[in-house]
């Protein structure tokens, strides 16, 4: 089924395939992780969001017009609910009592944790993790899944003008907490 | 920092789920109301349209060859009891009295 492209898969969906179903998300789980990874951090809740977007894809399967590639229309259901997710904590933070975890753990590791264990890879991530959930989104999509600036405005349905000057400021605050960071780890 | 290293940076935060995800989402979506395999209604859907005019032209076929042997379409002879009441007339079970 490797080579079936996404309207011949959709179509044996319509009809009960659940295999082209299983296929659809093996092809497309890895951008879903991408996504949902470097907006949430390395929580729990990543892989309970991800079977989530692709569980939302099945039950709006039917609204699917094929206007935007597939690939673009899962790439919103996982960039939404990973906001969802986002405001999700942010709500919780004024709930006493509750466990604080997620994006707070990754404040509290950066403090004491040990940079010069860290790799790139990790080292960034936590960089993007301090930005604001908007320009996080910027920096996702445009610079990491590598959508043009129309796409992403269409994404996160905001004008085109937007995207730009949000993607200069967090490229700018980005540059900044990798270098302190970067600077830190040399230091050490 | 340049631009061009943040990029090759950026470009390395791909990421995946844990093994076997596909099949946490694919139980996810069998434990779900409504849920994805060849349901019998998904089955019925597909296949209704298809019986549907299969069997009208089964039941047109029967009619018209009705009408051809009996010369009508009335009740009795589209349920056949017209050549019954025929043959019922034909014999004389009053003798075996």
């Amino acid at each position: 089924m490797k080579d079936f492209d996404d309207n011949i898969l959709l179509a044996k969906i319509k009809n009960g395939d659940s295999a082209a179903f299983k296929h659809i998300v093996g092809k497309y789980e890895s951008k879903v992780a991408t996504v949902i990874r470097n907006m949430l951090g390395n929580t729990s809740e990543v892989d309970d969001v991800g079977q989530e977007v692709f569980i939302r894809l099945y039950k709006s399967l039917d609204k699917y017009r094929g206007e935007a590639a597939l690939g673009t229309y899962i790439t919103r259901i996982a960039m939404n609910l990973s906001l969802n997710e986002i405001k999700k904590r942010k709500r919780k933070r004024w709930i006493p009592f509750t466990r604080k975890d997620s994006a707070d753990a990754w404040d509290i590791e950066d403090k004491s944790a040990d940079l010069s264990r860290l790799d790139d890879k990790d080292l960034v991530q936590r960089a993007i993790l301090r930005l604001k959930e908007n320009y996080r989104a910027i920096i996702v999509l445009r610079m990491i899944e590598g959508y043009s600036v129309k796409e992403t405005a269409e994404l996160l349905k905001i004008p085109q003008g937007t995207v730009l000057s949000r993607q200069s400021r967090a490229t700018e605050q980005l540059k900044q907490i990798l270098e302190n960071k970067m600077s830190y780890r040399h230091g050490e | 920092m340049e631009n061009k290293e943040l990029q090759q940076l950026l470009e390395n935060q791909k990421y995946s789920f844990k093994p076997y995800f596909s099949d946490r989402v694919m139980a996810g979506l069998e434990a779900m109301p409504g849920k994805l395999e060849n349901s019998f209604e998904k089955a019925l859907d597909f296949l209704f349209p298809k019986l549907s005019f299969g069997s009208m032209a089964v039941v047109a076929l029967l009619l018209a060859g009705t009408y051809i042997s009996t010369g009508n379409l009335d009740l009795d002879s589209i349920t056949g009891v017209y050549s019954l009441e025929n043959q019922w007339y034909e014999t004389d079970y009053f003798d075996l009295f």
